[in-house]
Formats: C-alpha cells, sequence, structure tokens
C-alpha cells in the first residue's frame, strides 16, 4: 500500500471503520512510515478538539413549558368520576341489549291438527280416529297414522 | 434509565422530568447544530419532547430510548427544513451558544495567554463544525459531543450504520484540513 492509498482510507480506519483486512494493511504501513503516522495523528487530534466541546443547555424554562403540557396530558388520560359513571351505565346498558337478544324464545305448543285421511275402509275408521291428531312439529312422530295412511293408498291403488 | 423510561410509561411525569434533564442537552445542542434560529431550536426541543411523551407508552426497547428520541428530532428538524421555515446555515455564534465563555475546558487557560489561545481554538473548532455539511455536522454532533454509537446515529437518522461511517470519515478530514494549525503538532495541546 502506498502512501497515497493509505490517505484514501486513514480516516475511516481513524473513525473505526473499514473491514478487518483494510486496517490490517493500514496498520502495517503506518508501522513503517512516519509521515502518513503523522497525518493519523492529525485526524485523531482533529476528532479530539471536537469531542471537548460541550453540550448546550435548553432555555431553562423549557421544562416548565413543558411540564404544563404534560400534567395535562396526565389528566386527560385518566377517567374522571363522571366519566366512571357514564362508563359504568353504557356497560350496564350493553348487558342489559346483549341479554335480549340473547335470551332463551318460549317454548311453542302447536295446536292439534286433525287429519281427515279419506280413508274409505269402515272398519278402518275407528283405528284411524285414534289417530287423527298429530304433533305439529313433527309430523310423522305418530307412525301408526302413517302406516295406515301408507297402507289405505295401498288399498285404493 | 430503563427504570425511568418504564416508569414515565405509566405517566410519571417526575420520572419524565429525570428523562428530560438527562437529555435535553443533547438533544438542544444536536437541534441547534442543525437550524440557525435559537429560539427555533428550542421550540423543536419542545416539540420532540411532547412527542416524545405522547409516544412513549409504544416504545418497546426501552434500552432505544436515546436513540428514539433522537429519531423524533431529526424528523422534526427534516420537516421543518423541507417546510422552508428552518434555516440550515448555522455560524460559529450558533454552535456556541450566547454565553458560555466559562464552559469549554479547552487547554488550561492559567495565563492571560494561554486564554487567548484556548478562546480562540474553540472558537475555530466551532467554526469549522459550522462549516460541514449538515449530515455531516448532524453525525459528528451525535458522536463526538454525545457519545451515540454509530448503530444508535443511524437509528437516528434513518440510514445504513456504513453511512454514518462514511459521513464521520469525511467529516474528520474536513476538520483536520480546517484545523490544520491546530493538528499539525507535535506537542498534543489537547
Amino acid at each position: 500500500m502506498t502512501c497515497s492509498e493509505l490517505r484514501e482510507y486513514l480516516s475511516e480506519v481513524v473513525v473505526g471503520g473499514g473491514s478487518p483486512w483494510r486496517r490490517l494493511r493500514v496498520n502495517r504501513h503506518l508501522r513503517g512510515c512516519a509521515s502518513c503516522r503523522a497525518e493519523k495523528a492529525a485526524l485523531e487530534r482533529a476528532g479530539r478538539l471536537v469531542s471537548r466541546l460541550e453540550l448546550e443547555s435548553a432555555p431553562v424554562e423549557l421544562w416548565d413549558s413543558l411540564r404544563r403540557h404534560v400534567e395535562a396530558s396526565v389528566r386527560r388520560r385518566a377517567p374522571r368520576p363522571v366519566d366512571r359513571l357514564v362508563l359504568v351505565g353504557a356497560l350496564t346498558v350493553v348487558l342489559l341489549v346483549v341479554g335480549v337478544m340473547f335470551r332463551r324464545p318460549p317454548t311453542v305448543v302447536a295446536p292439534p291438527i286433525v287429519v281427515h285421511t279419506g280413508v274409505v275402509d269402515q272398519d278402518m275408521r275407528a283405528a284411524v280416529d285414534g289417530h287423527v291428531s298429530a304433533d305439529y312439529a313433527a309430523p310423522l312422530s305418530d307412525p301408526a297414522a302413517a302406516g295406515l295412511r301408507l297402507e289405505s293408498e295401498e288399498e285404493e291403488s | 434509565m430503563h427504570d425511568l423510561v418504564a416508569e414515565a410509561q405509566t405517566g410519571s411525569v417526575e420520572a419524565f422530568e429525570a428523562l428530560y434533564r438527562a437529555h435535553q442537552s443533547g438533544i438542544y445542542t444536536f437541534i441547534r447544530s442543525q437550524v440557525r434560529e435559537a429560539e427555533l431550536a428550542a421550540d423543536l426541543t419542545q416539540q420532540t419532547f411532547v412527542r416524545a411523551w405522547e409516544a412513549l407508552p409504544r416504545l418497546r426497547a426501552l434500552g432505544a430510548f436515546r436513540g428514539w428520541l433522537h429519531r423524533i428530532a431529526a424528523n422534526l428538524v427534516r420537516d421543518e427544513v423541507k417546510s422552508g421555515r428552518a434555516r440550515l446555515e448555522v455560524t460559529v455564534t450558533s454552535l456556541a451558544g450566547d454565553d458560555d465563555e466559562a464552559e469549554i475546558e479547552f487547554p488550561a487557560a492559567d495565563t492571560a495567554e494561554t486564554v487567548v489561545v484556548a478562546n480562540e481554538l474553540r472558537d475555530q473548532v466551532r467554526a469549522a463544525l459550522a462549516h460541514l455539511p449538515a449530515e455531516q455536522r448532524a453525525a459528528v454532533v451525535m458522536h463526538h459531543l454525545e457519545g451515540l454509537s454509530v448503530t444508535e446515529i443511524a437509528h437516528a437518522l434513518g440510514v445504513r450504520p456504513g453511512t454514518v461511517m462514511s459521513r464521520l470519515a469525511r467529516a474528520r478530514e474536513a476538520l483536520r484540513r480546517r484545523l490544520a494549525r491546530y493538528v499539525e503538532v507535535e506537542d498534543d495541546l489537547l
């Protein structure tokens, strides 16, 4: 590595950058080159000069103004007693509405229906009369009535 | 610091005040290095902490607070510059502050002559810093004055760590050239 090549990379190495391989090459060159060592020292001194500048404080009144904003924000965040009452009331209404929406429907008792089977066999009328009513919700729940109907249809055919 | 951040997240004004005290000078110095007007710098510093307070409950990485705070500040500065309200040029005065003669600890000034030398050197360093491009100056102020790591600076400025390293290197070269008469000496004044 020549001196001009090194100068190209020196500042990068001085600030802690560069690949390990580049750093190795730079350091190897520096061991045998007083001029480049002086340049490296100058770059390091420039960094130290800046580092010794001190931070500047913000105007002292800034916190007072900021505190007012922060405290107002805290007051806005905290729920007030009135807010709590409103919250409880709203929650109660919601629960009531949900309760009404999801309550079980009342059981519907279907009125008995009379089935006129049109059976021609007079001997079977008594038996049919015993099965004239059927559950509205489950018309086939009376197998006897269903059987009679089928039997009578077979006879007609 | 983690505890303070966690406490402030719960709404503790006292914890937030402690965080403000710890970071206000860093944030103000950074903003002051980017905008010319002191009043605007103060306003942006306040806005930085206002936004931080409002967004604090959403901060997950408590250890990243400082970098996060600088990111807020950097975004505010960028928005101001875009809007045209802020002027980027900084002067020696804006980097020096208005009245901080006693704050700088440059070469021990035990005689009238060394006082003059120390003051001159300090002014020259500030002038050299003021002449850097804004993005280099931001990196230098965060790194050299505030001690932020390259990773923290990268996060704050929204760039890659390699970019920060490159800006620091270019800035160092420029500072070395401008401060040649102070850094090309056998006897280290510092």
